[in-house]
């Protein structure tokens, strides 16, 4: 589906990926780990044209366009990091704009399958979005990315700053999605959350992929256990 | 007592009808401003567009008021899709390049149309003459117009953002671009979308402050100035604030003009320097109080 490859981008004169091959196929679920600046949210704003890069992306056979709307277009749908929710806005007005790709739709049954995933988006329907909760304002953008029906979700460290009871709820969240058809390319620090459903996993680090693999061989590999598991 | 009570009146009815004129001119600048966080500096000269492309078809096309109206709003919406297209969406990144090019550019238009049309001041026939008696109070029926209009302006311009879902998509690119792009919006479309309806209210109220005020070559600072403050004072974006902003400062320069009347009427022996020859500072004033007072602005969020 989303395959990578030779990705080279650079910040200035810094070179942030390095070389970056990767490929997601049909219905994955895959996750990005690596420390803070390894390149995780750069390859994410690559892959949806935000950024520029040096090397081929293809998406579905096609080579992938260098500009957002498009790349959104193809189905291709990034929840950035920091959210990038309309604040002002209401929930509803946020979901909604979320399907703004969609040239025919049912608001409310679309609605629906968002309220269903995460029950209290339901009952902050008409708050704006400004004054929910770190998690709340995370399950939205989550929402917000699914209102574009994704073929592919791009999602960047929807973990950072959560307590661990919301981040149980993203991941089931998550795992829901993916059963339901929709691929997953997701980048986390936190490796125990992007291990707990992901089928495959890449490491991530100063730019480099240095390790590909399941998540079972991740558990088992020394070098990730001492420096991303805590030794555990 | 009775005489307080024509002084209040007075103050109070053309403080209102300034004030809805001023809410105007600031509209279109205070959309640039929030949705693409651009200080357009050449806001006043398209208001000073507007007003010269209604005179000229009135003066030299032999047009009536209405035409000449229409074609003042279409071309300075076009001036609005020119302007971003041409020069702001190339330097748009850079805030102080912006404020230098965007106040070059009203230089240009003040120096063309002193080559074109002189230094002279020119009037713009109303659209209907005459005055009308509200109470004690003489009130030159044009304002009344332009108070209606702008009215009208605001009212359906809050509508469209609101209601209408390119106003909502542009609401959601004024809160935040990068999400707008995430959910498949053209950002640059809705940019170019704002600069043509900031164009158009700039059309709009240029032919308005025409008829009540004046024309001239140097008509495009006070409008700029004005709007300017309105901005700062009602919170940067806020279209609320900026109705509320514009009529302080709307009630402030009606005060200033009847500053030696109230004296009088109230045998105040202080302030007596303050007369109609200080409405201009009112603006700026109110803004550097409210720099100090409130930075964020009455409305304002702090960013």
């Amino acid at each position: 589906m989303l395959v990578i490859e030779d990705l080279n981008v650079y910040y200035a004169k810094a070179h942030v990926l390095k070389n970056v091959s990767l490929r997601v196929s049909q219905g994955e679920f895959v996750s990005i780990i690596g420390p803070n600046g390894a390149g995780k949210t750069t390859l994410l704003r690559t892959i949806s044209g935000l950024k520029d890069g040096q090397g081929r992306l293809s998406f579905n056979g096609a080579p992938l366009p260098r500009d957002p709307v498009k790349v959104v277009q193809l189905g291709v749908i990034h929840c950035p990091e920091g959210r990038h929710l309309f604040p002002e806005m209401s929930v509803k007005d946020n979901l909604l704009m979320g399907a703004f790709r969609l040239k025919n739709f049912d608001p409310e049954s679309e609605l629906e399958k968002i309220y269903q995933l995460f029950p209290i988006l339901r009952e902050r329907e008409r708050q704006m979005a400004r004054t929910l909760s770190g998690g709340e304002q995370q399950m939205l953008a989550i929402g917000r990315a699914l209102m574009g029906r994704p073929e592919l979700l791009l999602l960047d460290e929807p973990t950072l700053g959560l307590a661990p009871i919301v981040r149980k709820t993203i991941a089931e969240a998550l795992k829901q999605i993916n059963d339901s058809g929709v691929t997953i390319l997701l980048a986390e620090q936190n490796v125990p959350f992007a291990l707990a459903h992901a089928h495959r996993v890449y490491l991530l680090e100063t730019g480099v992929i240095v390790k590909a693999g399941t998540p079972e061989e991740f558990r088992a590999d020394e070098h990730v256990q001492q420096v991303y598991l805590g030794g555990v | 007592m009775d005489q307080v009570f024509v002084i209040v009146e007075r103050i109070v009815i053309y403080s209102v009808l300034i004030s809805a004129l001023y809410a105007l001119v600031a509209l279109g600048f205070t959309m640039i401003f929030g949705v693409g966080r651009v200080l357009n500096l050449a806001h006043g000269a398209f208001l000073m567009v507007g007003a010269y492309t209604a005179w000229f078809a009135q003066q030299y096309l032999h047009w009536n008021l209405y035409s000449a109206f229409a074609l003042a709003v279409a071309l300075c919406t076009l001036l609005g899709v020119v302007f971003y297209q041409g020069l702001v969406r190339h330097v748009q990144r850079s805030p102080i390049v912006t404020l230098i090019a965007t106040l070059a550019c009203a230089l240009i238009i003040e120096e063309l149309i002193k080559i074109f049309f002189t230094t002279n001041t020119q009037l713009l026939a109303p659209f209907i003459s005459g005055s009308i008696e509200i109470h004690k109070t003489t009130v030159i029926t044009n304002r009344i117009i332009a108070f209606g209009a702008s009215w009208l302006a605001i009212l359906l311009f809050w509508l469209f953002v609101h209601r209408a879902r390119w106003g909502k998509v542009i609401l959601a690119t004024a809160q935040d671009h990068e999400g707008a792009a995430l959910v498949g919006i053209d950002v640059r479309r809705v940019y170019t979308l704002t600069w043509a309806i900031s164009g158009a209210l700039a059309g709009i109220a240029g032919v308005f402050f025409a008829s009540w005020v004046k024309i001239d070559p140097f008509m495009w600072r006070d409008p700029l100035i004005i709007s300017f403050a309105i901005v700062v004072v009602g919170g940067l974006g806020s279209l609320k604030g900026s109705i509320v902003a514009a009529y302080l400062i709307g009630l402030l320069e009606v005060l200033m003009t009847y500053s030696p009347s109230i004296r009088v009427c109230f045998s105040f022996r202080c302030f007596e320097f303050l007369g109609s020859s200080w409405v201009g500072v009112s603006s700026l004033l109110v803004l550097i109080a409210i720099l100090f007072i409130k930075p964020e602005g009455l409305f304002g969020r702090t960013e």
